[in-house]
């Protein structure tokens, strides 16, 4: 075996393409598969993953595992999409999943929101007090990011305290517009008061 | 000789056969060119796909991986759905970052921020990484845009169509949208603006569909979701003392209210427009006498951002819409 091969699984292994050359050696040579699995244990030992017992013929094993499975050429469409699959592959999947789902559910619960932040139009603005906002959103999916620094800098007249204002100003709108369209109805012509839908006139471009 | 007049008379077979298929083919291609010019009968198709797409989206148990790509970033999610009881279930989780969840239990959204209070929302369209056209009123749609069905595709590694749902006007995008054949799930769906540059996209790049829903909705059915609001009905247009003299035809006014703006003391008049595809807000905070603000410009992926000074008012118009579209419409606000 010469060092040159080895060199090569090594850079395989890295992940690096070859072109499937490696590969197809190994899938040749027992000898270079038994160099593949040494190199894959030094690298577990290295990252301190290796099992509290070692098992030695895990890949023949494998090898022969390998060799029961059939040929696929090409994703199945039935297969991925319209089967169910086995319920043992479920189980783990949703094992997994359900993982991801637990913590977020522990965020607690609120009482009041955003149609507490609403105020009337009746109302006079000195009387209301800013309320805290209980709801806070994040602009999720494809929304504005929140400006950084270099996007206002854009506009050289201002200085840094009113580049941060103007900063702190876009951030509120965009993150006040990801809220209301959180809290937006259905159906726009049940939003409006009085039955009467209120539209804006729109006369001749 | 024989073999002489053979050979002589091949060729004239061939050309008459040749001209017969030469025919046949002219035919066809006149049914195919007149097919694909009969607007109507594309259009009807086109529309059948979306309301498949509709209906597949709310109906069918499934589960889904997609990644939403705009500018230079990508977001992984996951989706799953499903009907229980008759109810619709959903969960949508971001995969990267503090993780983030929307949750649905038949017409509440539950949604779920890092470091924020859960908190549900009953009738409403959600916020989240999915097109709001997958659960919109597609004839609420045809008023502003037109359905064309194109090709066949491979999406995902699966068979897909191609219908395009193109703005009649250049004051809003197109949609782009892969379906996938048999069930009419969304494959893929990317926001186009008129030089057919694409702003946004989502790509699936797995997706299941199943018989029975996946087992983690049964656990929405057990966890304690925060008690549903129900949002106050919006207020009327003429309850601002302004008015929005130009709006691209179809959008209409969903939400008109005064609050405080994010997390400041300021106060603004707000409304909400909509042409059941894009909802995009227009703010308009009064400014003080000695007040001026420069006018601003942002865009990212298919959002604009834009700020200017009308009078002594500061308006702002946010949303999945052009910039020329927002800066004509600051332009048409008037006072009474």
């Amino acid at each position: 075996m010469s060092s040159k091969i080895k060199e090569n699984i090594s850079a395989f292994m890295d992940g690096q393409p070859d072109g499937g050359k490696t590969f197809d050696k190994l899938k040749q040579d027992p000898k270079l598969v038994e160099c593949f699995g040494r190199y894959h244990l030094i690298g577990d030992a290295m990252r301190n993953e290796l099992p509290a017992q070692l098992n030695f013929d895990i890949a023949d094993k494998i090898a022969q595992a390998i060799d029961k499975e059939p040929v696929v050429l090409a994703p199945n469409a039935k297969h991925t999409a319209n089967n169910e699959t086995d319920k043992a592959v479920d189980k783990t999947k949703n094992a997994k999943v359900i993982s991801l789902f637990r913590p977020a559910m522990q965020y607690g619960l609120a009482a009041s929101f955003a149609a507490a932040l609403v105020v009337g139009f009746q109302s006079e603005e000195q009387q209301v007090h800013v309320p805290q906002p209980v709801l806070q959103t994040f602009p999720i999916g494809g929304s504005l990011d929140p400006v950084s620094m270099q996007q206002v800098e854009a506009y050289p007249s201002m200085t840094s305290s009113e580049a941060a204002l103007q900063r702190q100003r876009i951030n509120a709108y965009i993150m006040d517009h990801a809220q209301q369209l959180k809290t937006r109805q259905y159906n726009p012509t049940e939003s409006v008061e009085d039955g009467q839908p209120e539209k804006v006139k729109v006369p001749a471009n | 000789m024989v073999n002489l007049k053979k050979l002589k008379f091949q060729p004239i077979n061939l050309s008459s056969s040749l001209t017969a298929k030469l025919s046949w083919l002219g035919k066809y291609i006149t049914f195919f060119v007149f097919f694909l010019t009969s607007p109507v009968w594309a259009q009807n198709d086109a529309k059948a796909w979306l309301i498949k797409m509709n209906q597949a989206t709310k109906t069918l148990n499934y589960e889904m991986s997609f990644v939403i790509v705009h500018n230079d970033k990508a977001e992984p999610w996951r989706w799953f759905h499903g009907t229980i009881e008759e109810q619709e279930r959903e969960i949508l989780t971001a995969l990267n970052g503090p993780g983030q969840q929307l949750i649905r239990k038949g017409d509440t959204l539950t949604y779920l921020q890092p470091e924020q209070a859960a908190y549900s929302i009953k009738d409403t369209v959600s916020h989240g990484p999915l097109p709001e056209i997958l659960r919109t009123d597609i004839s609420h749609v045809e008023q502003s845009y037109d359905f064309h069905l194109m090709g066949k595709s491979r999406v995902a590694g699966l068979p897909a169509r191609l219908i395009r749902v193109l703005a009649r006007d250049a004051a809003r995008y197109d949609y782009w949208l892969w379906l996938h054949e048999d069930t009419g799930l969304l494959l893929k769906s990317a926001i186009v603006n008129k030089n057919n540059e694409i702003l946004e996209q989502l790509q699936v790049s797995h997706l299941q569909v199943t018989n029975e829903p996946s087992e983690i909705l049964q656990e929405i059915h057990q966890a304690e979701l925060p008690e549903a609001f129900t949002i106050k009905n919006s207020a009327p247009m003429s309850a601002v003392d302004w008015q929005i003299t130009w709006i691209p035809a179809g959008f209409e006014p969903v939400k008109v209210d005064r609050h405080y703006l994010f997390g400041s003391k300021n106060l603004v008049d707000y409304v909400m427009l909509s042409d059941g595809v894009v909802w995009f807000s227009v703010y308009l905070r009064r400014l003080d006498t000695d007040e001026t603000i420069a006018a601003t410009a942002l865009s990212s992926g298919a959002n604009s951002y834009l700020t200017k000074q009308i009078n002594q008012a500061e308006v702002t118009v946010i949303g999945k819409v052009p910039l020329p579209t927002a800066e004509k419409l600051i332009g048409s606000i008037r006072w009474d």
